[in-house]
């Protein structure tokens, strides 16, 4: 056949009706000619008609040839199929509900997941090509590590290495902007600073102004300008292109704005959206507590990483090999006893950078790839449910069935009819999920963006994502359809036919139903447990630590002018006047009960330099780092700490006396610095030195606290009075214990720090609560969702479980009946219903264990990374998830056999 | 009736006779028979169709001696082409035939 000829009958498909019509009209002018001659030729109209009709033949006859011809067949039957199928599932709207939700409800949550996989690893950054876009990065001892100094980077990138570098700030450096634009203060912005050719070498183009390019890089301190992201520009100036030209207020510092990011750009750290750029050259002045780094670099501020494009021609082996004697120029020079950290042995890689840099990739794709296996599980549990519908429906339709079979249809057509059936179930499922999905996904990151900085991604679905859907619903109709339709088609004509009235009978047309219930149970259960495996990990992490009361804590990060000198004279006394009048004008408000400061915030790295112990309570700050020598962390506080967050302690908690320049240095060590450093004594008394320092006096044991990284064994920490301590001092954290609700007493707190410091930037005011669930927001996630999805799947099951069993006693009636009438005791009755779901739930069970021991050791190290205080063969969780499970199929079963024991025998009977 | 010979007929009437409706392509085909061919007239509309498909012959609406809508068929290039290709076809088949049964009969 000519493709011309094709598409004709193509179009004739669609157009059916109107053919039909044309060919009717064509026929009625013929048998009309053909009358007309007859009559001339002298019939009688009436015998002019019938000669007309002999002449032409059989018209249906012919119609049929004519559309068979025209190309009905198979495709006009898929047509009709659609069609039929769409009248079947509106003439049952409950069924059809209830699977396509089903079905949304799965194939929905297993998109969002999957778009989030997409996103966070494998979408390519919107810039130039990049496929050749590279991270530098450095093999360090065997490990691969990033970031450079700025000098470093300044080396690399004038050096010719046949490969074109530019810088951005690390995210691990975080630039933390106050934004004024009218000269009130406004709610914190998120920046990074970039190099003159970052944005050239990316290839982004500018939606407004223009982009920083090295005219805006070249003097420290001396490019006051900024670049909006889309998203900033949206939030705070609702896209008004006048802002560009206009100064914005950062920190203190004018920056004039010069243009805005395109909307699909984030930066390249994917889940990380800096609302400006700035150019490096202004690093000092909006990183305010590191201090300077390009006039002063520092060893350990590796906060440049580099980007990388090759030259045409040029191998990512010669550029190492150019650029590795560079780097080793300028390393600082440092003893030889830290030679192995200065890095001289490291060596310079390329790795590609297409999909981004993320720290979303480690911390969440374990995480998403066991969430993606736990909603295809229930994915899984809702295709048995809707095959178990499609196959009582397929029962129900089986005199239909038969009495098609015996009028001549042929059984492919009646299967293609089932399938088509499913198909357009699953088609459904499809839509709705892919749209449900869209909300799953903004839900998830949200959920996930309660950590400590928020998560922008690109979560418009691509093909990838849609393909995945399509792919997926495809995959569920098969196997939801697949046994419905055999079944459906597999009918016995006679044995159908003569009992038309009554649908089908006997055990045998359960046993698939059975065997997709007992899918459903042993599903259920390897979700249950794994819920509780990751709800358990979740209370041990989050109880490990001031477990008492964290709703009552509220946690705010102050930063007064001036924190960040170190040494200069007058400066600690002038910020412990602002410290101590906040903490007076706040521990007066009403239902405040205590208040105090620290440097060290819950999620963030430890401050301070780390001490060396020497067992006996010596610490010496000279010793470098070996892998051999525990080290303690220095934590800065003012006195009432311990009370205010709860952590017990023993001796005694410092006083304002203990917080003077001048009076006896003490200090409060936790238990894990005792455990080494005093193994087997009572260290209240004892001191232990700092060289070139004082003496410190041990006055105070405080229990471990693990804030930072509840996952980690708890650090050894000193504890100093602000005045005592000789670090930097830098941010400081404010903690207030509270009485009552605290979001009521927050704008009380922020005016009480107003009237102290009004210099002081109103960082964001949480609750301990809400920075401790920020550290641990991974495992909240992979709690929070599997808990919420083992119990849909419980749900499913037992909607599959009472299904079933209504079913059966439904099938059964009549022997039921007769039983209770012969004197069967109803007792008996109910223990046939109860037996059945014993087995099924029995079953289901012993084939869940087996598969979750196996299942167990193929994914140990996955799941050990993700699981805290408990292994996967936890038996307590196994325990209680049956003991669940039990009681949810006796709860799905009451109802059946209570149905089955109000059978009336009388009724029943008669009924037949 | 030889297989194709339909088609072929058809064929033959819209090339000599120009644009006609399915009633002048039966009667044209009925009269050159004269009597010889038994035709059920509605099976020309499945050869149409066919024809039609194959893109020998082509159809628009016009208006009928008896001035109502009809739908009038024409032949097309390739129409023609394929008429002569048959036509020739056809000739030798029946002088083969010719040929064929004549040894067979002497």
């Amino acid at each position: 056949m000519t493709l011309r000829a094709r598409l004709r009958r193509v179009r004739s498909m669609f157009l059916r009706r109107s053919l039909d019509a044309s060919l009717d009209h064509e026929i009625r002018q013929h048998l009309e000619m053909l009358t007309a001659d007859h009559e001339r030729r002298g019939l009688r109209p009436e015998a002019a008609r019938l000669a007309a009709r002999r002449d032409f033949g059989g018209v249906e006859q012919m119609k049929d040839v004519y559309r068979e011809a025209r190309g009905v067949n198979a495709i006009e039957h898929i047509w009709r199929d659609i069609a039929y199928a769409g009248r079947a599932l509106r003439k049952s709207p409950g069924f059809t509900i209830a699977v396509v939700l089903t079905l949304a409800l799965g194939i929905g949550a297993n998109t969002a997941v999957f778009t989030l996989i997409d996103a966070i690893s494998w979408r390519n950054l919107p810039v130039h090509d990049p496929d050749s876009l590279l991270l530098v990065g450095r093999i360090r001892l065997g490990r691969s590590e990033t970031g450079f100094t700025y000098p470093q980077a300044r080396a690399l990138r004038d050096a010719s290495s046949g490969a074109t570098l530019a810088g951005y700030s690390s995210s691990a450096f975080p630039v933390l902007l106050t934004a004024s634009v009218a000269g009130d203060p406004e709610p914190p912005i998120t920046g990074q600073l970039v190099s003159g050719n970052y944005f050239d070498l990316l290839g982004v183009v500018p939606q407004a102004g223009r982009l920083i390019d090295v005219r805006d890089d070249q003097v420290p301190d001396g490019h006051p300008v900024a670049v909006l992201s889309d998203g900033y520009w949206q939030r705070r100036f609702g896209r008004d292109p006048a802002i560009v030209g206009k100064p914005l207020l950062l920190s203190g510092r004018a920056f004039d704005v010069i243009g805005v990011t395109p909307p699909e750009f984030f930066g390249v750290e994917v889940g990380l959206s800096p609302d400006v750029f700035l150019p490096m050259m202004m690093q000092g002045a909006v990183m305010p507590v590191v201090g300077d780094l390009i006039v002063k670099p520092t060893l350990d501020r590796t906060w440049v990483q580099l980007l990388a494009r090759l030259e045409p021609g040029v191998t990512p082996e010669h550029a190492s090999s150019m650029l590795e004697p560079i780097y080793r120029q300028n390393i600082p020079q440092v003893p030889p006893a830290l030679r192995v950290r200065s890095g001289s042995e490291d060596r310079i890689v390329f790795t590609s950078a297409a999909t981004g840099i993320s720290d979303l990739r480690a911390q969440f794709s374990a995480s998403l790839f066991i969430l993606l296996g736990i909603v295809g599980a229930v994915l899984l549990i809702g295709c048995a449910n809707t095959a178990n519908l499609l196959l009582a429906r397929a029962a129900a339709r089986r005199p239909e069935m038969a009495l098609r079979l015996a009028l001549g249809a042929g059984r492919g057509r009646l299967l293609q009819q089932v399938l088509i059936e499913g198909l357009v179930v699953g088609a459904l499922g499809g839509l709705f999920g892919f749209l449900l999905a869209r909300a799953l996904t903004r839900l998830l990151v949200l959920y996930a963006s309660s950590g400590r900085t928020p998560i922008a991604l690109d979560l418009a679905p691509d093909l990838r994502v849609l393909s995945f859907t399509i792919a997926t619903s495809l995959l569920c109709t098969l196997v939801f359809v697949f046994v419905p339709a055999i079944r459906a088609v597999r009918v016995d004509m006679l044995a159908a036919m003569r009992n038309i009235s009554r649908a089908a009978r006997g055990h045998a047309s359960l046993s698939p139903g059975r065997l997709l219930v007992i899918t459903q149970v042993a599903l259920s259960l390897l979700l249950l447990v794994a819920a509780g495996l990751f709800v358990r990990t979740l209370v041990n992490l989050t109880t490990a630590d001031h477990a008492a009361s964290r709703d009552h804590v509220l946690v705010v990060r102050v930063e007064p002018r001036g924190s960040n000198q170190r040494g200069v004279p007058g400066v600690p006394e002038r910020l412990d006047r602002i410290y101590t009048g906040m903490m007076t004008r706040i521990g007066s408000l009403p239902g405040v009960r205590s208040v105090s400061m620290s440097n060290v915030s819950p999620g963030k790295p430890e401050s301070g330099a780390g001490r060396a112990i020497v067992p006996g309570g010596t610490i010496r700050m000279d010793d470098p780092r070996s892998p051999n020598r525990p080290t303690a962390s220095g934590q800065t506080i003012y006195p009432g700490y311990f009370a205010t967050l709860g952590i017990r302690l023993r001796g005694r908690d410092f006083t304002t006396a203990d917080n003077q320049t001048a009076g006896a240095p003490v200090c409060i060590v936790n238990d894990a610095f005792v455990r080494i450093a005093f193994p087997d004594e009572d260290p209240i008394g004892k001191t232990c030195a700092t060289v070139g320092v004082r003496a410190y006096t041990i006055v105070g044991v405080a229990d471990d606290s693990r804030y930072t990284n509840p996952r980690a064994p708890a650090q050894p920490v000193i504890y100093t009075p602000f005045f005592q301590s000789n670090t930097g001092r830098g941010q400081m954290i404010l903690y207030v214990r509270l009485d009552g609700d605290p979001r009521a007493i927050v704008p009380a707190v922020r005016d009480a720090i107003w009237q102290a410091d009004n210099s002081v930037p109103q960082y964001e005011v949480r609750t301990l609560a809400e920075e401790v669930n920020g550290v641990v927001v991974r495992e909240r996630l992979l709690a929070t969702v599997s808990m919420a999805f083992s119990l849909l799947a419980l749900l499913l099951t037992a909607i599959g479980l009472h299904g079933l069993l209504s079913y059966l006693v439904v099938q059964r009636k009549r022997e039921l009946a007769i039983r209770v009438a012969l004197g069967a005791r109803r007792a008996g009755v109910v223990a046939m219903v109860a037996r059945e779901a014993v087995v099924l739930v029995g079953v289901g069970t012993a084939l869940a264990v087996p598969l979750m021991m196996a299942l167990a050791r193929v994914s140990t190290h996955w799941l050990s990374d993700v699981l805290f205080g408990l292994t996967v063969n936890d038996g307590a969780t196994l325990a209680a998830a049956i003991a669940v499970l039990i009681t949810v199929g006796a709860a799905a079963a009451s109802l059946p056999a209570k149905r089955a024991s109000d059978v009336d025998p009388m009724v029943a009977l008669r009924a037949e | 009736m030889p297989y194709g010979a339909l088609d072929l007929m058809v064929l033959k009437t819209l090339d000599t006779m120009g644009p006609q409706h399915g009633y002048g392509i039966a009667r044209r085909i009925e009269q050159m028979a004269e009597g010889m061919l038994a035709l059920n007239q509605g099976t020309i509309y499945p050869a149409l169709l066919r024809l039609e498909q194959k893109g020998w012959i082509e159809s628009d609406w016009g208006t009928s001696e008896n001035n109502r809508r009809a739908r009038f068929y024409s032949i097309t290039r390739a129409g023609r082409k394929q008429l002569a290709i048959e036509a020739d076809l056809w000739s030798k088949t029946v002088a083969m035939m010719n040929r064929m049964l004549g040894e067979s009969s002497s």
